[in-house]
């Protein structure tokens, strides 16, 4: 019996980025589960274990930076590829992202499909190939 | 700024010579150059103009006292220190408002990049999908000529553009019209709008009145929960002021997050259900219920379930 497709936390307040993340992902052969705030993700990772994260920067309420910060603190996502997406494209948006969230990575909306396939491939290889750790 | 105007006055025959500060911040000024470059020197008095040689001696020239020159000084420099916090503050709300564009205009973008990407994967037959890809696409469209809409509104509101009718009004029955707006919304729902309509004699303007509960009542009905309640009252209070209250049963706005309720671009929650509104509305009812003498405020208690927003307006001219 094969194992099942990888399953991905998708977090963004937009209908559209939720819908088009998952459209690319299960037309990448994954499983998606999403939210529309950080409070809604806590609620799914409490009896969901997802292989990775992809947040949305600009949440209501509590932004997915500091969701992405707070998992880091729960030894079962301190390893967990954690992708953050945003539209603040600029060079210091992305690295101010990764150092604020001890994020996996960055990712500026839009993006190209195959692109955001790329690279979450990428983290789950990596983190595979180091035994769990992605980051 | 009259504080401004004054100082920057154009000089004249009739008055004293300025101080060389005011009259290089006035030529600075005039040469639209930019405020940070004027320098306030030390010296304050200019002396006056050589006369021509043929000239009777003239008068000893008037000389500012110096507290009087201190203090225009001073005045120079709070209203270029004014204008500045204030060009600062504007650049900070068109940062966000440009933040609320780039996201729909994004996810515009995505669209397309998808659909020409399965197009070439060879998904072009399945036109439903793409049918359905360009009603989202629609929608966000819509939105973002929504918040591109609040936007100049907000900014016609902080220039004090906003043209206001006030006249003796019903608020209760702006509050019936408005119900009546959103009840087949309501019912596909299933959200039991409910109608109290006290009597509430009001003074102000019919249309922005109902633009504020239009907005209420859309926002209460995004936020409460499946087969949930969203009551809409109305009434005058003991001290001669109408009032319009939204109630939803949703989950209220965390204690935390109130004192950004009414900010430019605030957005707490997502919504339950709905496309999601500008973060501009509740900004710009305030903004409305404050320019007819009146208020919007968030009233729910602390430890209470649901939102409740009230809206209050002057009862007559006078009150």
């Amino acid at each position: 019996m094969s194992a099942p497709a990888p399953l991905v936390l998708v977090v963004d307040d937009s209908d559209d980025y939720r819908r088009i993340i998952s459209r690319v992902l299960a037309a990448g052969g994954y499983r998606t589960v999403s939210a529309a705030s950080a409070e809604e993700a806590r609620e799914i990772l409490t009896a969901r274990t997802p292989d990775a994260a992809l947040l949305d920067w600009n949440l209501p309420g509590e932004s997915g930076v500091e969701l992405s910060r707070w998992m880091r603190g729960d030894p079962r996502w301190s390893r967990l590829p954690i992708m953050i997406l945003s539209v603040n494209s600029r060079v210091e948006d992305q690295a101010n992202g990764l150092r604020l969230g001890d994020a996996s990575a960055y990712m500026v909306k839009p993006f190209p499909p195959d692109e955001l396939l790329s690279r979450l491939r990428a983290l789950l290889k990596r983190r595979a190939g180091a035994g769990g750790a992605a980051r | 700024m009259s504080l401004e105007a004054g100082v920057a006055s154009a000089p004249s025959a009739a008055q004293p010579a300025k101080p060389a500060a005011i009259a290089s911040y006035t030529r600075a000024r005039a040469a639209g150059a930019r405020e940070e470059r004027v320098r306030i020197p030390a010296a304050a008095v200019v002396p006056p103009a050589a006369s021509p040689s043929s000239a009777p001696a003239p008068e000893p020239a008037p000389r500012w006292p110096r507290w009087l020159a201190g203090a225009a000084l001073l005045l120079a420099a709070a209203a270029f220190a004014l204008r500045r916090r204030a060009r600062l503050q504007s650049n900070e709300v068109l940062a966000v408002a440009a933040h609320e564009l780039k996201s729909p205009l994004a996810a515009l973008e995505s669209y397309l990049a998808l659909m020409q990407q399965e197009g070439k994967a060879g998904g072009a037959a399945d036109t439903r999908a793409w049918l359905e890809d360009v009603g989202h696409m629609r929608t966000t469209a819509a939105h973002l000529r929504r918040t591109i809409g609040d936007i100049l509104e907000m900014t016609r509101l902080d220039d004090a553009r906003i043209k206001l009718e006030p006249r003796p009004m019903d608020l209760a029955e702006s509050a019936r019209r408005s119900a009546e707006a959103f009840r087949a919304l309501a019912a596909e729902s299933r959200i039991e709008l409910t109608l109290r309509a006290g009597p509430a004699p009001a003074w102000g303007d019919p249309t922005r009145a109902r633009q504020i509960l239009d907005n209420l009542v859309a926002n209460a009905l995004r936020h409460a929960p499946e087969s949930g309640t969203v009551t809409v009252s109305t009434g005058s209070d003991g001290s001669g002021r109408a009032w319009c209250e939204v109630t939803d049963d949703g989950k209220g706005v965390p204690q935390a997050g109130r004192a950004r309720l009414f900010t430019r671009f605030a957005r707490l929650s997502p919504p339950l259900r709905g496309e999601p509104g500008t973060g501009l509305g509740l900004y710009i009812g305030r903004a409305l219920a404050r320019a007819q003498g009146g208020d919007l405020e968030y009233a729910s208690g602390p430890a209470a379930r649901g939102a409740r927003f009230r809206l209050t307006l002057p009862s007559t001219r006078d009150a």
